[in-house]
């Protein structure tokens, strides 16, 4: 018979996850693959006669394994764009995705949702996770994005018009074992896409959203201007991502109506701020090294460092509003690889959070929005024992969340050195 | 700029086995420029170019012989007891994980050179285009692809089967085409339940 084994993980802090504050030598117990107690050390012990294993992590802090609810698996975040991306073969993609979840699941994120990668890459990494044949994150996955004839990341296989055509691609998705629909509302960095104007109409947002509804799963939508922010409002999507204040002439304003909206409906609000940052302090590491930047690449860095204020500041006033805020990397697009979902969290403290906000916000709140919170994001007896364990005490100084030590995913400590 | 510098490691050992056959060279060295083996033999013989930069790396007493070169791999495979007929159902997109997982696990063990005797559909040179973009470490690979099988034959479920001179032609030029290095060819039945394992399968013509 297997004996249960039961891991008793001590620390100096422990963070909950759901923002309640930090609890002075904590302890979390691990039975098999869920969590049996979590709280104060004292309070926390494994039932007599129970073989334990001890872990001591003296001066460190637990927390429970990052969720970082947007993330691009095919990317490669070497400033190639999704266009370029798509040409490559599926069976290359479904390898560069094994890569970057070993990379992403390495930093802390022990849950990720996927965006969109290209025709069934993504269903074939999970099903390779699942076989054991490579270490991945815990996985909510829309396989192949919505998105409008042209429209933005239509190259990865999905197009869809009108009413009939949308439910079509929604049950479609959900037979290919989709959790959730990722639709673009907006246009956005796709060459025959316009990033300034809305995608779907209002009725075909209406039919996706219902659609996804029925079977038990969420949508979410990406929103680069104020009409496609209306239009996912009106229709009842379950997450806005980006949530860009821009009007079509290409200004940005501030509209306090939409996070009026959003907080009255509940909606998720997923900024992707740390995109801009990464892409500045990647590609001004590439041109300190002697590289010469491509035409796409000069474009994009002169582009986020004028925007750069824009966002900060909208993102600031969007959570001063109300709006709750979910932390979502967008890495590997563009030139923001994986690894570095910490970079997000900083960017939301450096709008304004404070850092044990950021921590929710990347963790239960990431997690409810992923409606997976029933199962990870926290802390808590019942739970997947997904952990991980900083340096330092990230409730003070969020930047302390890269000095990982360990981390575990459903009860078991990653081997974070070896290559398996 | 100025060009960029010869990159030279010198690598010495107790013993060094050539590969050959030949005897052990006691207190043997090898000097690797870049990506190439500049010189190999006992210690004394071996040494960069006056003026170079060298890294050494002393093994002390440790042997020093050629990366294995493993000549007959199936990279799709699971090696947990499951037939090729089962192998065969599972998608190009997991095996081409798994392919890349064994191709890691080989390396590590200390072959550098694989010949992959046969892989389903693209799997095996979709590999190698990962490994050529840096996506995954593996061996050099020798591909041929799809094995050639007759209809049913040993392996046919990986994907090309021909029949008589000009289909077998046609299917060489097409695997030449994907980007084959050599024709694997299953000439009897094996464990795939629809061959004859006792009989040959493809005629000598």
């Amino acid at each position: 018979m297997a004996e249960t084994v039961f891991k008793l993980i001590k620390a100096s802090r422990l963070i909950d996850g759901k923002g309640g504050p930090v609890v002075s030598n904590g302890a979390v117990l691990l039975e098999g693959d869920k969590i049996r107690a979590a709280g104060p050390g004292k309070t926390v012990a494994a039932p007599g006669g129970a073989k334990v294993e001890v872990l001591d992590y003296t001066g460190k802090t637990v927390l429970p394994g990052l969720v970082d609810c947007h993330v691009h698996l095919n990317g490669f975040g070497d400033g190639r764009s999704g266009d370029e991306l798509a040409t490559l073969p599926d069976e290359v993609l479904s390898l560069q995705s094994a890569k970057n979840a070993r990379t992403h699941l390495y930093s802390g994120v022990t849950t990720v949702r996927d965006c969109g990668g290209k025709n069934k890459t993504i269903f074939m990494l999970r099903k390779a996770i699942e076989m054991g044949i490579t270490p991945g994150p815990s996985m909510v996955i829309t396989g192949r994005p919505m998105a409008i004839v042209g429209g933005h990341l239509s190259y990865f296989g999905i197009q869809a018009t009108g009413v009939t055509e949308c439910r079509a691609a929604v049950r479609q998705l959900i037979k290919e074992g989709a959790d959730f629909i990722k639709i673009t509302a907006s246009g956005g960095s796709t060459k025959t896409s316009f990033p300034l104007r809305p995608s779907f109409n209002v009725d075909e947002l209406k039919a996706i959203a219902e659609e996804a509804h029925k079977f038990g799963k969420h949508t979410a939508a990406h929103c680069v201007n104020i009409q496609s922010m209306h239009n996912c409002l009106d229709a009842g999507i379950d997450t806005i991502i980006h949530a860009r204040h821009i009007q079509p002439d290409g200004t940005w304003e501030y509209r306090p109506e939409v996070t009026e909206r959003m907080v009255k409906q509940g909606v998720y609000v997923n900024l992707t701020l740390n995109e801009s940052r990464a892409i500045v302090q990647n590609l001004e590491k590439k041109i300190a090294a002697g590289i010469t930047l491509t035409a796409w690449e000069e474009k994009l860095l002169e582009g986020c460092k004028a925007k750069w204020d824009d966002l900060m500041d909208h993102a600031g006033r969007i959570y001063r509003d109300g709006a709750k805020l979910v932390a979502g990397s967008d890495s590997s697009w563009s030139v923001n690889p994986m690894g570095n979902f910490q970079g997000e969290l900083e960017a939301h403290v450096m709008a304004g959070m404070k850092p044990m906000e950021a921590i929710v916000a990347g963790t239960l709140d990431s997690a409810k929005s992923c409606w997976t919170d029933k199962s990870v994001g926290s802390l808590e007896a019942g739970k997947e024992a997904d952990v991980l364990v900083v340096d330092g005490d990230p409730s003070k100084n969020i930047s302390d969340l890269h000095k990982v030590v360990d981390v575990f995913l459903k009860g078991a400590k990653v081997d974070r050195k070896n290559y398996v | 700029m100025s060009p960029a510098q010869p990159n030279f490691t010198l690598i010495k050992a107790a013993r060094l086995i050539d590969g050959r056959g030949g005897d052990v060279v006691a207190n043997g060295a090898l000097l690797v420029e870049g990506a190439k083996i500049r010189g190999a033999g006992p210690a004394a013989s071996v040494r960069a170019p006056e003026g170079a930069s060298v890294a050494t790396i002393d093994y002390g007493d440790r042997t020093l012989l050629p990366g294995l070169i493993d000549a007959h791999v199936h990279l799709n495979g699971f090696g947990d007891g499951r037939s090729g007929d089962d192998l065969a159902t599972l998608p190009d997109g997991v095996l081409t994980l798994q392919s890349a997982r064994n191709a890691r696990a080989h390396l590590y063990t200390g072959v550098t050179t694989v010949r992959d005797c046969g892989a389903k559909d693209q799997t095996t040179f979709m590999l190698r285009k990962a490994v050529e973009m840096g996506v995954t470490p593996a061996p050099r690979l020798a591909l041929t692809g799809r094995p050639m099988s007759i209809v049913g034959g040993h392996l046919h479920y990986f994907g090309i089967e021909a029949t008589g001179p000009d289909g077998c032609r046609s299917a060489v030029r097409q695997l030449i085409k994907e980007g084959a290095d050599f024709i694997k060819i299953t000439a009897t039945g094996g464990s795939t339940a629809t061959s004859k394992i006792y009989k040959p399968s493809f005629n000598v013509d």
